[in-house]
């Protein structure tokens, strides 16, 4: 019975300091600091700029970039005082003199050199935006030229892309000069964005206060806190509850939902992200040979209603073409009258008349060359599960027009294993990002298969031709036409189906305002530099009100106590009424 | 009984060398390539991988890099994470202890839940209660814990706003102490809830059917005979004979809890041990994948240890065999 009363008492003990909780806002001032949380879910965390994919925090947190994209699309200085081209080859950089590391040493040309030779001599995940690069020649501290490999026709991708430099004085005596510099930790990271890091707990948070000698101003919020959610759906719960105050990357269905919810702004935007499907060219390949015949190609692309998949599976993405969205001032607008049109019984008639007819009468074509049925392998990554269904609409179409899908499901891990390299399939879905408009078509360059960039496998030596073209484009002009016709050729020899560009929900506790806006939105962590740079409070609110929590706390622990001295009371009843009487 | 355990001991410790060495294998047949979670690039150059490789000896035969791997795990050394690129037993005490602090009152309210139930349920058995108490304990037994998560969270967190949808602390760069234990019992209150209710119905099926079983035996009527009341027969007699099978069931289910932790951390976002195994998966991570499955094994094979010993307490046939 003692033990019964401890365990009671100690229930006890523990509601009641637990019920000192109960009804307490999320509070998002402490200790007169203002503190933003953003919640992030699925994303690895990296602090090595040269290999980190985590591009909020290397763009608009921790680092930042040498020049901004503006509403317009355009780009103006931001890290950098001006970027001039000295000759078709050479561009000369000059650095703002107030841009300091957050150690408080300055920014300087030294710091550039060292971090775009390390990508250009050990190929890391931003080497991408420093390809062009033939050399860096520093005339001072603060005043660097750049020379290329090629002229580009006046694009950099170097100014805009997040290949940011990395502290010199901080890496270079810790010998981080050589492939090691891959692979470095970097914790505690010294950036030069407008937040410094303070702490980094893995799996839960990493913080980070802010910088008030940034070149832009010290940000009005004191401390961003980025917690690290495992599911969407708890990430969502934060959200709605006040435990976080700023989400990005939620489901369009998610955000939606989310729409409906008065204290929540939701900012949907346009993001240079496309979701295609791949098509099996690779060279000496696995996959199915009809493939390789564009009579076939095309026939699938008929089948393919890209307009109603988007309507009910991604309401708001835009029909895509090229990796080029549409809304871009380079997409070529002639690709959207050669994309076949939707037409699955066309597509049937067409390949009857190319000689691919149902021979054996199971409703599926054969090749008349192989004799193999037009059966496909069609993996889907499943990180994007709703996109298994637009692949079951696919399916349907496909049987209309006599040919057929084995839709298969691929995890991370597998997709890799299976579709990266071996070539293991014959179609597959998967997203990609545009981060600029010449980097985007590699991929689909000769080139681009032993560099292991190709998705593919696809080769042609004219679009090769092409592409070596754009990179020796020699002003915007050229660059535009030859933009135009590597369009025009990626959707004539349909090279790979893009489905469509997608829309990038970020949703935010309407407390809160002052997020910079882009034409990709606030939080895309590709493209903006300024996102959290003059976020503050709307003003005080409520955070929590209605029921008095503590009386609620009380009635459930009062609750508990009165169903545990029920049970005892029955127990020992029980006992008294089965004991012996003398007789 | 000290040979007992000796033997025992000894044989949980071939159990655990021989487990870490399937680990070691598992990871490395398995798809997808460390080089890639290294350094976080999915397109790596193939001269930049082999470098990579190098770094981390993962260009060594199998053999070398299997010898390595057992002495480092000797030395307590089980190499870094390549997420997080901090050394793995690091994370994983500072994440262990997480876990530990959801999961001992988790199960101290499921086996008090399912003790106290089953309790009733066997002392009123074929009453109503009896039937009513089965009832909810298939249920609970029956239900799945992310899905239950999701229901008390939605309850509990989103229409009546009484406790946190999810993690450990209010307050971001503090960690648990005597200060913040109100916050932190608040945050703790929902999974733990859902954790013991839901593995308290087992317990409770389990301890029902055995006291019913064992009120029947001769001895029980024996001490009912000396004049016991029902309640000294029950605690004195009958629940040490019945709670043999809910000794080894929860010995059993220590492991499987921090298993089990993995989907109700996630819905919780509680940062422990099952969190960490999710995160791991997605990212590749085979240090860290290895060092939690190690971690299992050692839960596993020492929990087992612990039941068999406890057993061989109550039930004395079990050593004299």
């Amino acid at each position: 019975m003692k033990i019964m009363v401890k365990i009671l008492l100690s229930t006890s003990f523990v509601l009641l300091l637990m019920s000192s909780n109960i009804g307490l806002p999320f509070t998002t001032k402490a200790a007169n600091e203002t503190i933003l949380r953003y919640g992030i879910c699925g994303m690895s965390i990296n602090f090595n700029p040269l290999t980190s994919y985590s591009y909020t925090m290397m763009r608009s947190i921790l680092y930042t970039t040498l020049y901004a994209f503006n509403e317009t699309w355009g780009t103006e200085p931001w890290g950098a005082e001006y970027a001039k081209q000295i000759d078709p080859l050479t561009v000369e950089i000059k650095l703002k003199d107030n841009w300091y590391w957050h150690d408080g040493k300055p920014v300087t040309s030294y710091d550039y050199k060292f971090t775009w030779e390390l990508l250009l001599n050990y190929p890391a995940a931003q080497t991408r935006f420093v390809q062009a690069v033939e050399s860096i020649e520093v005339i001072n501290d603060k005043v660097f030229r750049v020379h290329l490999k090629y002229p580009v026709g006046g694009y950099y991708p170097f100014l805009t892309g997040v290949c940011v430099a990395v502290p010199k004085h901080v890496w270079e005596p810790k010998g981080l000069v050589d492939a090691s510099a891959l692979t470095y930790e970097n914790i505690p990271p010294i950036g030069n964005g407008p937040f410094k890091f303070v702490e980094y707990k893995p799996g839960e948070y990493i913080i980070f206060e802010a910088f008030d000698r940034f070149f832009a101003g010290k940000p009005k919020i004191d401390k961003l806190i980025v917690v690290i959610f495992a599911s969407m759906d708890a990430m969502v719960n934060a959200l709605k509850t006040g435990q976080i105050d700023v989400v990005s990357d939620v489901p369009m269905t998610v955000a939606m939902q989310l729409l409906k919810d008065p204290n929540l702004y939701v900012s949907l935007s346009e993001i240079p992200c496309y979701r295609s499907i791949y098509v099996n060219q690779y060279p000496g390949k696995v996959g199915h040979p009809a493939l390789d015949d564009l009579t076939v190609r095309k026939a699938i692309a008929m089948c393919i209603n890209k307009k109603d998949i988007n309507e009910a599976i991604h309401p708001g993405f835009t029909v895509g073409y090229t990796p080029i969205p549409p809304y871009w001032p380079l997409f070529n607008p002639e690709v959207k009258n050669i994309w076949p049109e939707y037409d699955p019984n066309a597509a049937g008639d067409l390949l009857e008349n190319a000689g691919y007819k149902d021979t054996d009468g199971d409703g599926i074509r054969e090749d008349p060359r192989t004799g193999k049925p037009l059966k496909f392998r069609y993996w889907v990554y499943n990180a994007y599960p709703e996109e298994l269904r637009a692949a079951e609409f696919i399916r349907d179409s496909l049987r209309q027009a006599g040919m057929d899908v084995e839709i298969r499901g691929m995890e991370a891990v597998l997709w890799d294993y299976v579709v990266s390299q071996p070539y293991d399939w014959d179609l597959a879905q998967w997203g990609w990002t545009v981060h600029d408009p010449i980097s985007c078509w590699f991929p689909y360059t000769s080139d681009a298969i032993p560099a292991g960039w190709s998705s593919s496998g696809y080769h042609n030596p004219e679009f090769d031709q092409l592409y070596n073209s754009l990179l020796n484009a020699t002003n915007y002009d050229k660059f535009l036409e030859i933009q135009y016709k590597l369009q025009k050729h990626f959707v004539e020899n349909l090279v790979e189906y893009v489905l469509y560009h997608e829309i990038f929900p970020s949703v935010w506790n309407v407390r809160w305002t002052g997020f910079s806006n882009n034409p990709c939105g606030v939080f895309w962590y590709g493209f903006n530099s300024r996102t959290f740079n003059d976020v503050h409070l709307v003003g005080v609110t409520e955070e929590a009100k209605g029921i008095d929590w503590n009386l609620l706390a009380g009635v459930i622990a009062g609750a508990i106590i009165i169903i545990a001295v029920i049970a005892i009371v029955l127990i020992r009843r029980k006992g008294k009424r089965a004991q012996p009487t003398a007789t | 009984m000290k040979k007992y355990i000796v033997l025992k001991v000894i044989k949980a410790f071939i159990m655990i060398i021989f487990g870490a060495i399937f680990s070691f294998i598992l990871f490395r047949i398995l798809p997808g390539d460390p080089a890639k979670a290294l350094t976080g690039d999915p397109r790596l150059p193939l001269e930049t991988k082999r470098v990579v490789y190098k770094m981390f000896g993962l260009d060594r035969p199998l053999h070398e890099q299997l010898f390595i791997f057992i002495y480092n795990l000797l030395t307590g050394n089980l190499g870094i994470s390549f997420q997080y690129k901090l050394p793995v037993s690091q994370i994983l005490m500072e994440k262990l202890m997480n876990t530990l602090i959801f999961l001992i009152p988790a199960t101290i309210l499921s086996m008090l839940l399912g003790i106290f139930m089953g309790l009733i349920a066997g002392l009123f058995n074929g009453k109503l209660i009896d039937k009513i108490i089965t009832s909810i304990a298939t249920l609970f037994w029956s239900t799945p814990s992310f899905w239950g998560g999701m229901v008390a969270i939605l309850i509990f967190a989103i229409y009546m706003r009484l406790f946190p949808p999810g993690g450990m602390l209010s307050f971001y760069g503090t960690s648990p102490n005597l200060s913040n234990i109100g916050d932190l019992l608040w945050h703790l209150f929902l999974p733990m809830l859902t954790y013991g209710i839901i593995y308290s119905g087992q317990y409770t099926l389990i301890l029902r059917n055995s006291l019913v079983e064992v009120l029947t035996e001769d001895f029980i009527k024996m001490a009912k005979a000396k004049g016991h009341t029902d309640f000294e027969v029950v605690m004195k007699y009958a629940l040490r004979n019945a709670s043999l099978g809910l000794v080894s069931m929860i010995g059993i289910n220590v492991g499987y809890i921090l298993l089990g932790s993995i989907t109700i951390e996630s819905v919780f976002n509680w940062p422990g041990i099952g969190r960490l195994l999710y995160d791991a998966v997605f990212y590749n991570d085979y240090p860290l994948l290895q060092g939690i499955f190690i971690l299992f094994i050692i839960v596993m094979v020492v929990s087992m240890l612990v039941v068999d010993i406890l057993y061989s307490y109550l039930d004395p046939r079990v050593r004299i065999k």
